[in-house]
């Protein structure tokens, strides 16, 4: 990897990012001038070779300047090469971790969250649904249930793992979420469930229930919901017009009675509505940030998370009609009349935002997660490539079938365990190997990626099983020059944002 | 129209200001601005500091030849620049000299338990096990040098050893952690029953294991170290993660125990001396000894015996000019307003099962009775140690090098000042 690299962003000012310090500087345009001809290939000893005989000399589009302040540049660019600016980064060196039996066990043992596909009916028939007619990595629906067995087996394996002295997460609360189809459909075994996970003797953790619902039969439980102290995410549109995708099997708009259910949780329990509920929306051609951001504020005071439509998995023959339906989220912010309004209430949950931060958390060597990475040993350390999480880091997904995932979010086909009546299936060093041999296909692409340090290419959204896959996310430099000045930009046009996302984002 | 300029100050440039005075330091080569008089630039440098790191100077601001020297002293030291701000149309933007550390937990700024907890382990990486503390030695040293550095520890009246199922239970547990590097301390270790059943299970652990021996150990108890050094000959084919510290104080003018250690030299197994000194003189024949012992590696400690403050005035204070020689890198600052750069991430047990951080002053709890996760996190919370800056420290808290010199160690607390060096009194 090539250093430094050159951007420069629209209010034309020019950093120069090394990733062998980690830093960007701002740069002169004399300073610039001379890096380009060393990028270009003159070697820093004859930089001044042009200049010698020349009382001053201009540069297109910034003015004359004289001998001594190209000298003095020219002693900059000798302190940056002397301080390592200009070394290349010997990336394969970095990111030559690789995955451990031991720590795919480990994150096992210390994952945050449990999802359970209690069943895969659904009382709906969302026409943009994941398991829905554009997609085709999933198992069958087949109105099946989750079986309490299944769910058991799963939690005695991994209460015992949480007990062990592998767990390192003590204090920490595991979040079982209740997940589908629609959840409530299978009511008795949540309520089962809730029962049977209370009763279990946690050393070092305590549970807490969160469930994600379309909210049609929310009015019917609700008691226990908020008995059972839920944390609720339902899923949510906008207005009526706005839900035209979420309809009945008949095609009718379920709209009217989610809102009604809605409206009843909110009146009988407006302290729990305030606290545990939230709403997730999905943008498409039939609603906009705008409408969103309007709507909950109004109805509910509350900000939604709003997600894309998926765009992985898609069935080659609906690709136009899927496009038609798809819709982009800074595209959608950008045409909304009140977009600087909107985007200071949604903040973090604007993609742009996040992005930037995580670019300032990589690159900018002044931001720092931990106490460790500021002590030289720990830094130096190789990391696993790719931006996809450790099997089970994030959480374990265990699907009506017993398969057992490490997310709900990709293809079923890359299970990584197999729950069978009293039994867990998980062969961690066949996780290991697995994910090891997938990073092996895309380390040649890694390699040359400027952005490997801050990938965040999730490798199931990538056809993986290929013989030979493709990065979506790889950058050349060009890329991760245009990359680097579209967040400049928008950190120059709003500086403020930067104090916002230091003070008030964690990242975990 | 007036012309105005973006000035900036680079990010590799560590900016100070202590009680109105200000201080500049370029982690690139070594240069410093110290001001202390001047109240324009004063509000000049904070107006940056607020700004992360670039505000407009207009020709009026120039005007003044006091603010224009300094700017220029600025540029001259390659500390920062000026834009020309009709070349740009904006605020360019910095992301700043600070540091910033989400997970941090100074002055309340805790971010929750939950974070922390999750990987809390992660900063533990050495431990230091004292495997006995006998036979009992009355020398001050053996009571009081291992409050100061690695040291043996010959305390005991009876015959305490350290059980060494408590330590694999120890060594255990922290797996997963950040743990690289086990050292192993006596008393005189050769005495220690269970010193060969450890070996077996250190064998098991890919981690640096280092092992410290007192001359007089090896003198006192030859044969125990005669199997000892056959054990690790042996043991070199098949696993290279040992190695030796042979501690030496003054007087010594026992040759021979070079001529002990040498086997294992040739094996290639690394021994390092350590000589603790305590005055000039032992310094001054430092070298004549290193050359005479036949190592390669060695490491030298002045010991403070409560005599001898003079020649740690001499020899161990430092100056301003010593401080920027040693070229602070930019991490090394960040990392000395928020941790101690000398004992973050390290644990010592004692053989009475007793932990502590670096000093062994502050129990933080016994072995079998609470797990390293909580020695870990009640340390890493409370920071007693692993936290310890000068931030709070008299005077160090009003002096401008305060995060260019070295994280407070265990000398401070044996001499009972927190400045050893001659910047202020």
């Amino acid at each position: 990897m090539e250093n430094p690299v050159l951007f420069r962003t629209k209010s034309n000012t020019t950093y120069l990012h090394s990733s062998k310090v980690n830093q960007f500087l701002m740069t002169h345009p004399v300073l610039q001038y001379l890096l380009t001809l060393y990028k270009k290939g003159t070697p820093l000893d004859n930089l001044l070779d042009n200049f010698n005989n020349q009382g001053h000399y201009e540069i297109d589009g910034y003015g004359s300047f004289s001998k001594e302040e190209i000298e003095y540049y020219y002693q900059k660019i000798l302190l940056l090469a002397e301080n390592g600016y200009f070394e290349n980064l010997d990336i394969e060196k970095k990111i030559c971790g690789r995955l451990t039996s031991f720590a795919v066990k480990s994150s096992l043992a210390n994952t945050l969250q449990v999802t359970l596909e209690v069943t895969d009916s659904c009382n709906l028939n969302c026409e943009y649904c994941g398991y829905g007619k554009f997609y085709s990595d999933y198992d069958n629906r087949e109105n099946k249930n989750l079986s309490f067995q299944n769910a058991v087996t799963l939690f005695d394996y991994l209460v015992s793992l949480w007990n062990s002295p592998l767990n390192k997460s003590h204090g920490k609360e595991i979040s079982i979420g209740f997940y589908g189809g629609e959840p409530l459909l299978n009511f008795s075994l949540i309520r089962e469930l809730c029962d049977y996970l209370s009763a279990l003797k946690l050393l070092h953790n305590r549970f807490r229930f969160n469930m994600t619902t379309n909210g049609l039969l929310l009015e019917k439980y609700m008691d226990f919901l908020v008995d059972n102290d839920f944390k609720l995410l339902i899923s949510l549109d906008g207005n009526e017009e706005n839900n035209a995708f979420r309809v009945y099997k008949n095609g009718n708009s379920a709209y009217n009675e989610i809102y009604r259910n809605i409206m009843s949780l909110k009146k009988k329990y407006p302290d729990y509505f305030e606290k545990k509920v939230e709403f997730n929306t999905v943008l498409h051609n039939k609603n906009s940030v705008s409408e969103i951001h309007d709507f909950f504020t109004r109805e509910f005071n509350k900000l939604p998370s709003i997600s894309e439509i998926s765009i992985t998995g898609i069935k080659p023959e609906l690709h136009k009609e899927f496009w038609n339906t798809y819709r982009n989220f800074n595209e959608s912010l950008n045409q909304a009349e009140d977009y600087s309004l909107i985007e200071k209430d949604l903040f973090i949950k604007v993609p742009g935002n996040k992005s930037i931060m995580e670019t300032l958390f990589k690159y900018s060597g002044n931001v720092y997660q931990k106490y460790n990475e500021l002590i030289s040993t720990s830094s130096n350390q190789p990391f696993i490539p790719t931006g996809t999480c450790l099997p089970f880091a994030r959480k374990v997904f265990l699907t009506v079938n017993g398969k057992i995932l490490p997310c709900e979010r990709i293809g079923q086909q890359y299970r990584l365990g197999q729950v069978m009546g009293e039994k867990v299936e998980i062969n961690f060093e066949e996780v290991a190997k697995k994910y090891n041999n997938y990073y092996d296909k895309l380390s040649k692409q890694c390699y040359s990626c400027y952005n490997t340090q801050s990938c965040k290419q999730c490798i199931f959204y990538l056809d993986i099983n290929s013989e030979k896959p493709i990065c979506k996310g790889f950058m050349n430099q060009k890329d991760f020059s245009n990359f680097l000045a579209a967040r400049f930009s928008n950190l120059e046009e709003k500086p403020e944002i930067i104090d916002k996302l230091m003070n008030e984002v964690t990242l975990v | 129209m007036k012309k105005s300029m973006w000035f900036y100050i680079e990010p590799y440039v560590h900016v100070q200001i202590q009680k109105d005075n200000i201080i500049l330091y370029n982690t690139l080569n070594g240069a410093v601005i110290e001001n202390s008089s001047h109240p324009g630039i004063l509000e000049l440098v904070k107006s940056l500091l607020d700004n992360r790191a670039v505000i407009e100077l207009t020709s009026h601001h120039l005007q003044d030849p006091q603010i224009k020297d300094f700017v220029n002293e600025v540029k001259s030291k390659f500390m920062g620049d000026l834009l020309d701000s009709q070349w740009i149309k904006g605020k360019p933007f910095q992301v700043g000299n600070e540091l910033k550390l989400f997970r941090e937990v100074r002055g309340g700024r805790k971010s929750g338990n939950s974070l922390l907890s999750s990987d809390v382990m992660s900063h533990l990486t050495e431990i230091s096990f004292y495997l006995n503390n006998y036979p009992l030695r009355n020398e001050a040293i053996f009571q009081n040098g291992c409050k100061q550095f690695l040291f043996s520890k010959h305390d005991g009246v009876g015959e305490e050893n350290l059980n060494s199922e408590l330590i694999k239970n120890v060594v255990l547990e922290a797996e997963g952690s950040s743990l690289f590097r086990l050292n192993i301390l006596g008393g005189n270790l050769l005495y220690y029953p269970e010193l060969e059943k450890l070996e077996d299970f250190f064998d098991s652990i890919p981690l640096i294991k280092s092992y410290y021996l007192h001359y007089i150990d090896i003198l006192e108890h030859q044969k125990g170290f005669e199997e000892f050094r056959s054990r690790w000959c042996a043991r070199r084919s098949i696993d290279s993660t040992y190695e030796l510290n042979l501690l030496i104080h003054f007087p010594f003018d026992r040759f021979e125990v070079f001529e002990r250690v040498k086997h294992l030299v040739k094996e290639g197994i690394p021994v390092k001396g350590i000589f603790i000194v305590q005055s000039s003189r032992e310094l001054s024949n430092l070298e004549e000894l290193m050359n005479k012992s036949g190592l390669e590696e060695f490491a030298v400690f002045p010991y403070f015996n409560g005599h001898n403050l003079e020649f740690f005035m001499e020899s161990v204070f430092i100056t301003k000019e010593e401080i920027l020689e040693a070229r602070p890198q930019r991490q090394d600052i960040f990392a000395r307003t928020v941790l101690n750069q000398l004992h973050f991430g390290k644990i010592n047990v004692l053989s009475n099962g007793d932990y502590y951080a670096g000093y062994i002053e502050n129990k933080l709890g016994e072995v079998g009775s609470d797990s390293i996760y909580e020695i870990v996190m009640n340390e890493f919370i409370q920071g007693n140690c692993w936290r310890k800056t000068r931030e709070n420290l008299s005077p160090c808290k009003d002096c401008l090098y305060q995060y260019l010199c070295p994280s407070p160690s265990l000398f401070e607390s044996a001499l009972g000042r927190n400045n050893l060096c001659h910047i202020q009194s």
